[in-house]
C-alpha cells in the first residue's frame, strides 16, 4: 500500500474504485428536480461537473449518450407539461373513458351515460337507452373533455413550459445529449485509499467503536457528501476526513470547512501533515474541526488518535 | 448584462469554483438562503460577504484576497483592500 501523502484525498474516488470493483455497469444520467443532471451511483448523486472532472483525468470515458428534453429557447431542463383544450385553448380537461351513442352522434365521458335508475346506459342528449355495444353505442377509448367548451377529443394539445416561462410545442423542444460513462481500469489507483480507511475502519471496529467507511451523509444542502469514515460512540457523532498531503491545502481546508459546515452538528476529525498543522489552526473553527496530524503510515495510530477523541 | 459586469460575475465564480471545487453548489445553496442568487452577487455584496464570513470564518480572509486578486488581474483594476467595497467599485463602473 502507498503511504498516505503519495494518495489522493478525494474520497469519492476512492467510492468510484469500490464500486468499479462490485460493477462494471454503465454510469448513466439521470434529472433531478433541484439538481439538474447528476450521476447515480449506489445511492449517491454525483454533480455532473464533478463526473466532468474524472473524464478529463481519463479515469471515467464516454460510453454513449442519453438526451434530454430541453427548452430550445434557452436550454433549461426543467420542463412542465400542459395539456390544452385543441379548441378553446383552455386547461380544464378531464380525462375519462369516452362513449359515443351513434344514432344522435353525442360522445362523451362514460359517466354521462350511466342511468341513475337501472344498469343500462342512456344517451343525455336524446335519453334514448342504450343496450348493444358495436350498433347502438361504441367505446372507442380513453379521451379528454373540456369542462369550459364541452368539446370530446382523444389527443390534447400538448404544451411544454420550461423553468424560464418559455413555451414550445412537443415537437419543438431540444434534445440535449449527456454522456454515459463507464470507470476506466485506471481508477483502480485509488483502490489504495479505499484500502487504507479500510484498515482504519477495522482498528476502530476492533475497540467496539461503531464506524463506517465511505459513509453517505447528506448536509443541509441536499448534497450527499461521500466521508471517509463516520464514528458514533456515546460520547459524540463524527465525521473522521484527511488532507493527505500538502498540495493544493489551502483549498482542500477551505472545501472541508464548507462541507463541515453543511453537515451541521457533526464535530470533524480532520487528520493533515504534521507540517500543516499550525498553518491550518488558524483557519478553522476548533469547535467544528479538530486537526490532527496524520501518525505515519500506520492505519492503527490513525484509529487510536480517533479513540483519543472520541471514546 | 454589460459586459464588464459579466466579467466580473464570471471571474467571482470561477475564483469559488477554483477554491471550493465540487463543494461550490454547497456554497451556493448557503447564499441563497442568505436570499443572494448566484448571479446576484455584485448586486448584494455585503449579503455575500456575510455568508463568506459565516460559512469559513478565520478561513474567510483567503477566500476574500483570492477574489480580490482574481477579480483585478480578470478585468486590469487595482485591488482594493475590502471585497465589499471592491465589488461596489465594479458595480458603479469606477475602476
Amino acid at each position: 500500500m502507498k503511504s498516505p501523502e503519495q494518495m489522493r484525498d478525494d474520497s469519492t474516488l476512492a467510492f468510484l474504485a469500490s464500486h468499479a470493483k462490485k460493477s462494471k455497469e454503465p454510469i448513466n444520467p439521470v434529472f433531478r428536480h433541484g439538481a439538474g443532471v447528476v450521476y447515480e451511483i449506489e445511492g449517491v448523486d454525483l454533480s455532473f461537473e464533478r463526473i466532468k472532472s474524472y473524464e478529463q483525468e481519463k479515469l471515467l470515458s464516454a460510453a454513449g449518450a442519453k438526451p434530454f428534453p430541453a427548452c430550445p429557447k434557452c436550454s433549461s431542463l426543467l420542463l412542465s407539461v400542459q395539456l390544452n383544450c385543441p379548441d378553446c385553448k383552455r386547461q380544464s380537461l378531464a380525462r375519462s373513458e369516452i362513449m359515443i351513442h351513434y344514432e344522435c352522434e353525442y360522445s362523451g365521458p362514460v359517466e354521462e351515460f350511466v342511468s341513475q335508475k337501472d344498469a343500462e346506459y342512456v344517451c343525455p342528449k336524446c335519453s334514448k337507452t342504450l343496450k348493444r355495444v358495436g350498433i347502438e353505442y361504441g367505446k372507442p377509448g380513453i379521451g379528454f373533455k373540456c369542462r369550459d367548451c364541452g368539446r370530446v377529443f382523444q389527443y390534447p394539445l400538448v404544451n411544454i413550459t420550461c423553468s424560464g416561462g418559455h413555451q414550445s410545442k412537443l415537437d419543438e423542444l431540444d434534445l440535449k445529449p449527456f454522456p454515459v460513462y463507464k470507470v476506466n481500469d485506471e481508477i483502480q489507483g485509488f483502490a489504495d485509499l479505499a484500502d487504507y480507511f479500510l484498515a482504519i475502519q477495522k482498528a476502530l471496529a476492533r475497540s467496539g467503536i461503531e464506524v463506517e467507511v465511505l459513509a453517505r451523509v447528506r448536509g443541509q444542502s441536499g448534497v450527499v457528501h461521500i466521508i471517509p469514515l463516520t464514528v458514533r460512540t456515546g460520547k459524540m457523532q463524527a465525521v473522521v476526513d484527511f488532507i493527505l498531503n500538502e498540495a493544493g491545502s489551502d483549498a482542500k481546508v477551505l472545501q472541508k470547512i464548507l462541507r463541515s459546515a453543511d453537515l451541521g452538528q457533526h464535530v470533524a476529525l480532520l487528520f493533515v501533515p504534521a507540517s500543516l498543522v499550525s498553518q491550518l489552526a488558524g483557519m478553522v473553527n476548533p469547535e467544528k474541526i479538530r486537526l490532527l496530524a496524520i501518525p505515519g503510515n500506520d492505519p492503527d495510530a490513525v484509529a487510536r488518535e480517533v479513540i483519543k477523541v472520541v471514546g | 448584462m454589460e459586459p464588464d459586469r459579466a466579467r466580473a460575475l464570471e471571474g467571482i465564480q470561477r475564483t469559488l469554483k477554483g477554491l471550493l471545487f465540487t463543494e461550490t453548489e454547497v456554497f451556493y445553496f448557503h447564499l441563497q438562503n442568505l436570499g443572494v442568487g448566484r448571479d446576484e452577487i455584485l448586486d448584494k455584496p455585503e449579503q455575500f460577504v456575510r455568508t463568506i464570513h459565516d460559512i469559513f470564518g478565520k478561513g474567510s480572509p483567503l477566500v476574500e484576497k483570492t477574489i480580490i486578486s482574481e477579480i483585478s488581474k480578470e478585468l486590469s483594476v487595482d485591488p482594493k483592500s475590502d471585497l465589499v467595497e471592491m465589488i461596489k467599485s465594479l458595480r458603479k463602473g469606477e475602476t
